[in-house]
């Protein structure tokens, strides 16, 4: 009796885990993901700065993070011609996401040199899209982009304005299209020299 | 047959927009009180020059510029003002790019030419501060380029008279500093400050730590010392 019984509970089991499988696939749920933004520039290292002929410098060769651009220091405060924006997009959620667009925006606040209170923020263009990312469980995927602050810095100063700070903004969208799954941003101030 | 008021869509002249219709338009106009400029709408130092010239009739400090509507453009459509000449700024000499005198450049050559005056007066320091403290020397950055000018990224630094120094540190080291750094020094800092202060062409001295009598508290300057010479 009890071997007849334990048999049907295993034919029970077995026929629900079948059901379970032939069920048509859930509707994903939106995926859980999250997303860090910094920059990133070659500068040079203390020992390298140490003695530095600035009329023969060495090599930028030490990569640093960077939160803004500063000149008041020629050698000492990094104030690369280029920085790059690292973005990193992980995967929280316990199942995959898939087929993500990830676009990153660039936008400048430009205003008169001498005066970064009026200075206001342009429209924003897009500085890159990728499309088709996958993400398993747990997996995170980066993404780097550089922006050249010299031209832009150069041909505003000849102007007598400047670009007081630049905001990239990162937004993930799923393979549906709608709202964006996820959207960060960051600004990156930029102090001329006095 | 009468025409009316020269009109231009953007300024014209130092830091303008400078689009070569309204170039035209100026030379011809400043050409009227008196200059002598070739009228292609280029705008260079010739240009500049004349517009400040003219400028000079009734602002203390031309700034070379011609804007839309502006007080120049009105002067010069009334076409009463004659273009002055201004005299030529003394040249600007080159910092002497050695290091033992009691200083070192941490910035390029073409960065450091000042007024004579200027550039005596870092040398006066130089020679002063060494015999106060032989094991330290005063690290001097920009100033101006040869010719003058914009510098960029500065605001200022255009016409020799303003100059950049690092404050001193502890060690000696040819390194920058900033005044939150444990390798930053207060009584060698105070010591170059007295310095600046003490000389005759020195105008006044931006710095953040105001434990140091004397300097002005300006943003940005934790790890400079900005300098104004008054010649």
């Amino acid at each position: 009796m009890k071997l007849r019984i334990a048999l049907l509970l295993a034919l029970g089991l077995l026929a629900g885990a079948c059901a379970k499988k032939a069920e048509p696939p859930a509707v994903a749920d939106r995926p859980a993901l999250s997303a860090a933004l910094g920059f990133r520039c070659l500068w040079w290292s203390e020992a390298q700065m140490e003695g530095l002929d600035p009329n023969a410098p060495p090599a930028k060769s030490t990569e640093v993070a960077i939160d803004h651009w500063e000149y008041t220091d020629p050698i000492g405060v990094p104030h690369p011609d280029t920085v790059d924006v690292l973005t990193e997009l992980q995967n929280e959620g316990p199942g995959p996401a898939g087929n993500l667009r990830a676009t990153l925006s660039l936008s400048w606040k430009v205003g008169p040199l001498d005066d970064p209170g009026a200075a206001a923020w342009g429209a924003a263009t897009a500085l890159q899209s990728v499309e088709g990312i996958s993400l398993a469980a747990g997996k995170s995927r980066s993404l780097r982009v550089p922006i050249a602050l010299a031209p832009t810095m150069e041909q505003l100063h000849a102007e007598s304005r400047w670009p007081h700070a630049l905001r990239v903004s990162l937004e993930v969208a799923g393979p549906t299209g709608g709202e964006p799954l996820l959207k960060i941003e960051r600004d990156f101030p930029i102090q001329p020299g006095d | 047959m009468a025409t009316g008021p020269t009109s231009i869509v953007a300024s014209v002249g130092a830091g303008g927009v400078n689009r070569k219709e309204d170039g035209i338009a100026i030379q011809t106009l400043l050409n009227k009180a008196g200059a002598s400029l070739k009228v292609d709408g280029a705008v260079g130092a010739k240009t500049i020059a004349a517009i400040k010239g003219y400028q000079s009739n009734y602002l203390a400090k031309p700034d070379g510029k011609v804007d839309p509507g502006g007080l120049t453009l009105r002067h010069l459509n009334e076409g009463k003002l004659k273009v002055k000449a201004i005299a030529a700024a003394a040249p600007l000499i080159l910092l002497p790019q050695v290091s033992g005198d009691g200083y070192y450049s941490y910035s390029a050559a073409d960065r450091q030419w000042g007024t004579s005056a200027c550039i005596q007066t870092l040398l006066d320091i130089g020679i002063s501060f060494r015999w106060n403290l032989p094991a330290v020397q005063i690290a001097i950055g920009d100033i101006s380029f040869a010719k003058g000018g914009a510098m960029s990224p500065h605001g200022t630094h255009k016409t020799g008279l303003h100059v950049d120094i690092r404050p001193l540190r502890t060690d000696g080291k040819h390194l920058p500093v900033s005044i939150a750094d444990t390798a930053y020094s207060r009584d060698y800092t105070k010591l170059l400050v007295q310095s600046f202060q003490a000389h005759k062409n020195v105008k006044s001295i931006l710095f953040n730590d105001t434990k140091i009598a004397g300097v002005t508290p300006w943003a940005g300057h934790d790890n400079h010392l900005h300098v104004t010479m008054k010649s």
